[in-house]
């Protein structure tokens, strides 16, 4: 628990915080939390069968696949709709160590993963 | 209809509702604004019909506001014997630009389109781009002042008469003269003006884009002041740097204006990645509200009015997929439940919370395209229920790709947008997660409210 005094209440409090905030004490900058927030709100870690981390959304559920979709640009969450096929939970994923090229595509490291991982390609027919 | 006369020193009157005549094809409508004397007179107009537009053919100003609470009706006399109803803060805009001495025409939405009429919205719309281009003028109506608001334009009016003959040799020596003398007084005022809900709507970024396009002056009015839309944007950021504060609320209004300057590609995708927390009171303004900023002109054909949020999300997934093939699968970050029948990878762009971050998207070269099959599904079978007229369809998408793994595990969900204490629990969850420790230290940004104060207060004493 903190106490009172720490909590900054008006922004004055907070601009003379942010100039004396030091890098590499592990005080977390604003521009740290700006993307931590934009990259993880309403969102959950989750680990998958081979122990890998990843980000997901928060409607995400243990069973979902992930996979790569090719001509995508992230990775993608599909789960499997009654009477077959697919649905799409999410096109906006990380996982640790599936990661698109630089130029933000997993068309360049498509076949290299493909062979890593050892996987065959499939189709998905997604409602 | 018993409508109580608005137009002081007539009680007698019954006015009746304005009929709107149809407009021809190319005609639009202007209302000239009459003059009083005294600004506590009722607001009394004129609609015009005029046969075509055409820059500089006739002077009148575009304006840029926000309806507001549509529970807040006010009557304006149209002519003498009509009245038209519009929302309190449209009645405050006309009250606002009405001149003492001379009429005043302008272009105003809410009455220069007939609101009723489905098909003259769409047509209308579309048009939205010569409207505001050919306006001498485009004015933003932030609304009255309040919060000390006249002294952020104060400020701006001061710096402005400093400012060098030729203008600022470079961006930097700008905001320099923005941030001096300011003190936190001023920060909070730009703060409280940025909140203004003229600045989260998404309807106002296209009339800013145009406005600035057209090579008109955007002035922003907030009661009796005044500055150009440029000066006050730069300064609210300039003085909310100061605190570290990222400008949630302005941040489209700098995008805006910098691919209205010209040199940016504005591809449909890009924009509509951008404007993604922009709000609209009709989803279907997600896009509808932003066709003129598209560089694109085939984008103006995929939808209107006359259907329904799905199908125009539909319209709008499809014509996606053509231009930017799978990369619009990243625009989907939740699955979304608003419209049954839209299909699962199709974005849902009413949804504010979908995109993270509202970087631009880095494209690839057409080295890797790939285009994946589609199947169209008639989902009117499975919806026998729908209400709606519009013939829905259900494309399925049929894409190549592998499976990497399973989810076994889960852990909780981030919430980020609550207080500071949720974000702190939200941060620990984090740093338990990958086993890494931070210290409890939270910079601004996050300002917890009184209630969490008061329960830290009980618990040390």
């Amino acid at each position: 628990m903190f106490a009172t005094n720490e909590i900054i209440i008006d922004h004055v409090k907070v601009r003379e915080m942010n100039r004396t905030v030091c890098r590499g004490d592990g005080v977390i900058q604003q521009q740290t939390l700006d993307q931590l927030k934009s990259s993880l709100h309403n969102c959950r870690l989750f680990l998958d069968e081979s122990r890998r981390l990843g980000v997901a959304p928060s409607e995400a559920m243990v069973g979902d696949l992930v996979c790569v979709i090719k001509g995508a640009a992230k990775a993608c969450i599909l789960r499997r709709r009654r009477g077959g096929d697919w649905v799409l939970v999410s096109g906006d994923c990380f996982m640790d160590r599936i990661a698109p090229s630089s130029h933000g595509r997993f068309a360049p490291v498509y076949k290299r993963l493909l062979g890593e991982l050892k996987v065959k390609e499939d189709i998905f027919r997604i409602w | 209809m018993d409508a109580s006369s608005p137009h002081s020193g007539h009680q007698s009157v019954v006015l009746k509702k304005y009929p709107y005549r149809q407009l021809e094809y190319d005609e639009f409508r202007l209302v000239e604004i009459q003059p009083a004397d005294d600004d506590s007179m009722a607001v009394k107009c004129l609609i015009q019909h005029l046969p075509r537009l055409s820059s500089g053919s006739v002077d009148y100003i575009a304006l840029s506001y926000t309806w507001g609470d549509l529970a807040l009706l006010k009557q304006v006399a149209i002519d003498t014997s009509y009245y038209l109803e519009v929302s309190a803060n449209c009645y405050a805009a006309l009250r606002r630009f009405r001149s003492k001495e001379k009429t005043v025409l302008v272009w105003i939405d809410a009455m220069c389109i007939n609101q009723e009429d489905v098909e003259e919205r769409t047509k209308q719309v579309r048009k939205m781009g010569q409207i505001y281009t050919s306006a001498s003028q485009v004015l933003v109506y932030l609304g009255d002042e309040a919060d000390d608001s006249g002294r952020i334009f104060e400020h701006i009016q001061g710096v402005c008469s400093r400012r060098p003959v030729n203008g600022y040799p470079t961006a930097r020596l700008r905001n320099l003269d923005l941030g001096r003398h300011c003190d936190e007084g001023l920060i909070k005022i730009a703060w409280a003006i940025m909140r203004r809900p003229w600045f989260s709507r998404v309807w106002v970024l296209q009339e800013v884009f145009l406005g600035v396009k057209g090579k008109a002056d955007v002035v922003v009015v907030c009661g009796p002041h005044s500055a150009s839309l440029k000066d006050l944007a730069n300064c609210c950021e300039v003085l909310c740097s100061e605190v570290g504060e990222k400008m949630e609320y302005v941040s489209e209004i700098p995008y805006v204006l910098t691919i209205a300057a010209g040199g940016t590609p504005r591809g449909l995708h890009d924009i509509l990645r951008r404007t993604r927390h922009a709000n609209a009171t009709d989803p279907r303004d997600k896009f509808l509200g932003l066709l003129a900023m598209v560089d694109d002109e085939r984008v103006s054909n995929i939808a209107g009015y006359h259907m329904n949020t799905t199908t125009v999300y539909t319209q709008v997934g499809l014509f996606l997929l053509q231009s930017v093939q799978l990369e619009l699968l990243q625009s989907i970050r939740h699955p979304h439940s608003r419209y049954p029948n839209l299909a699962s990878w199709m974005p849902d762009w009413s949804c504010t919370e979908d995109s993270g971050q509202s970087q631009e998207i880095q494209h690839a070269g057409h080295d890797c395209d790939y285009r994946p099959t589609l199947q169209v599904r008639d989902c009117c079978r499975s919806s026998s229920h729908s209400s709606s007229s519009d013939h829905e369809y259900h494309p399925v998408l049929k894409v190549k790709g592998f499976k990497v793994s399973r989810i076994e595990s889960l852990g909780e969900a981030f919430n980020f947008l609550g207080d500071r204490e949720e974000c702190l629990v939200a941060l620990k969850s984090l740093s338990e997660s990958v086993n890494r420790p931070l210290t409890p230290h939270l910079p601004g940004g996050f300002t917890p409210d009184s209630r969490h104060i008061s329960k830290a207060e009980g618990e040390t004493g």
